[in-house]
């Protein structure tokens, strides 16, 4: 190899196309996690601010331990130590967004608290007094104002389901990053199969921050339909 | 004024003369709510009739807010009994109460015809003024929409902000905000109106505005509790001044009364501010 490194730009061109069927593939593991995440984050948030203090305890250890263990450990554990230990043997796709599913849940559930906590109380007690129920006040007053405050934050937590993504590799879910290393073990050009896969997900972040803008502005346009 | 139609005691109808002759629209009896150690009410008790109009005053941090409050039960005392119109909605009752539904059905029901305006107005900032006051019409009431609109427009035009139906709270000024707030607490017509310090927030120059309305809305008749810290006000429209200090009614009586108040903290509180 020369002083001055060649970057090789004819093995992204021989190679582009099982790249980016890897990185469909990681798109859809993300929006299956996601999916999770949103529904799951906010069952979760809900429990998180219960009045019933065991429920919230609960919710708030189940959130600090699922942030505090590695994307990648609780991908062994759910495919190879489920297997292991109970016989309970998945896919590595499945194992992949159920542990997408997971963290994202508990960071999901710390977006949604926030958002729900910054709407003001006085909000909360002008719609309580007058006489909407807690249901109609949270659907009607509260959640239209913490949505626009979650759009940001949503979006980051899928950006960084998606760069968990990148770890499925490990257990032989055939993303973009597996490929990479699939064609640079021939090629002898992982510098450039990285490169690429890393140009790939900023343009893809960038994308995604920038339709948080619009939806962003949008909301709080103050499209306020209700009745 | 006029006929009345009161209910008595044993739910049946009575007509009578005068609002004094009825038995009070609200009877708190016995109040108390602490904060830790802190106890920010104690032992309240107060009645008001029909039609009248109970200005609260005392200084800073007495408890008028959290007795406001416990009306409605935005606050929940931790005894005593809240009589609204011939129910008990106290937290004796709470106890009583099966399920979170009854609870929250009989809650509701309170709320509905209890109406509130706060210092800070609470417009919900998503929504036009005329869906503001729209909300609880649809909500809570189950007006239909259309006529939920006509009603709103209508009250917006009382309070004199009729041109502001679609505009978003934020491009209002605090005046014209806290009018919104109004008609959106009277346009279900409740039978009783709290007012919380509802021109502490507003800039000087915007005050009188919205005295004024809330002097023409005691003129039709309206039953209203009103906390406030303009005494020119509290003296020209109160039926009756309730003083509060540290938790407790030291004092009540109409206007005049407060001309040559009876205890030592009443005098002390009017004079510090300049009255008396
Ligand atoms: N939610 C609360 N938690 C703790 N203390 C409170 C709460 N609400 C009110 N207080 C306290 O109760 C006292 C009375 O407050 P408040 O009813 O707002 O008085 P006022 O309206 O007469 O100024 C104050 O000392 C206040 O700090
Ligand atoms: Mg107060």
């Amino acid at each position: 190899m020369n002083a001055t490194y060649q970057f090789n730009w004819s093995v992204i061109d021989a190679h582009m196309w099982p790249m980016l069927v890897g990185l469909v593939l990681m798109i859809r593991l993300t929006i299956v996690g996601m999916v999770i995440s949103l529904a799951f984050g906010l069952i979760l948030a809900l429990m998180r601010m219960s009045a019933a203090r065991p429920v919230r305890v609960l919710a708030s250890g189940v959130i600090d331990v699922v942030r505090s263990v590695p994307l990648i450990i609780l991908l062994f554990w759910l495919y190879y130590g489920l297997a292991a230990q109970l016989g309970i043997a998945m896919q590595a796709f499945t194992a992949g967004a159920i542990a997408l599913g997971i963290t994202g849940s508990a960071y999901m559930a710390e977006v949604y608290r926030g958002g729900l906590e910054a709407v003001e109380s006085g909000q909360r007690e002008a719609a309580a007094a007058m006489g909407l129920t807690r249901a109609v006040a949270f659907q009607t007053v509260v959640l239209p104002q913490a949505a626009r405050l979650v759009v940001a934050p949503t979006i980051n937590v899928f950006v960084m389901l998606l760069k968990g993504a990148t770890i499925m590799s490990t257990i032989g879910v055939a993303d973009m990053i597996f490929v990479a290393r699939q064609v640079s073990l021939r090629t002898f050009t992982p510098f450039e199969l990285y490169t690429f896969a890393g140009l790939v997900l900023i343009v893809i972040t960038l994308i995604l921050a920038a339709i948080g803008g619009v939806i962003e502005r949008r909301l709080s346009k103050g499209a306020g339909r209700h009745a | 004024m006029g006929t009345k139609i009161c209910p008595s005691e044993q739910g049946t109808l009575q007509v009578t003369r005068s609002s004094g002759a009825c038995s009070p629209i609200l009877k708190l009896e016995g109040i108390k709510k602490s904060y830790g150690q802190l106890d920010v009410l104690k032992n309240v008790d107060l009645s008001v009739n029909e039609g009248e109009v109970v200005v609260m005053i005392g200084p800073s941090g007495s408890g008028k807010s959290t007795l406001l409050r416990c009306i409605n039960l935005l606050t929940v005392p931790d005894a005593g009994s809240i009589v609204f119109r011939g129910k008990d909605y106290g937290p004796n009752q709470i106890k009583d109460w099966r399920s979170r539904r009854a609870f929250e059905r009989s809650l509701v029901q309170l709320r509905c015809d209890v109406g509130m305006v706060f210092q800070h107005f609470n417009l919900f900032p998503h929504m036009t003024a005329g869906e503001n006051v729209m909300l609880g019409l649809t909500r809570a009431h189950g007006v239909h929409a259309r006529e939920a609109r006509r009603i709103a427009q209508e009250q917006l035009d009382q309070v004199g902000v009729g041109d502001k139906f679609s505009a978003y709270p934020r491009n209002l000024s605090g005046g014209q905000q806290q009018r919104v707030a109004i008609a959106r607490a009277i346009a279900p017509k409740p039978h009783l109106m709290l007012f919380d310090e509802a021109t502490s927030a507003l800039d000087p120059e915007l005050v009188a505005g919205v005295l004024a309305e809330m002097r023409r809305l005691a003129a039709t008749g309206m039953t209203m509790i009103v906390v406030t810290h303009e005494m020119r006000f509290a003296f020209e429209v109160a039926d009756r001044v309730v003083f509060m200090a540290d938790g407790a009614v030291v004092e009540q009586g109409p206007p005049a009364h407060f001309k040559n108040p009876q205890h030592e903290r009443t005098r002390a509180f009017l004079s510090a501010i300049g009255v008396a």
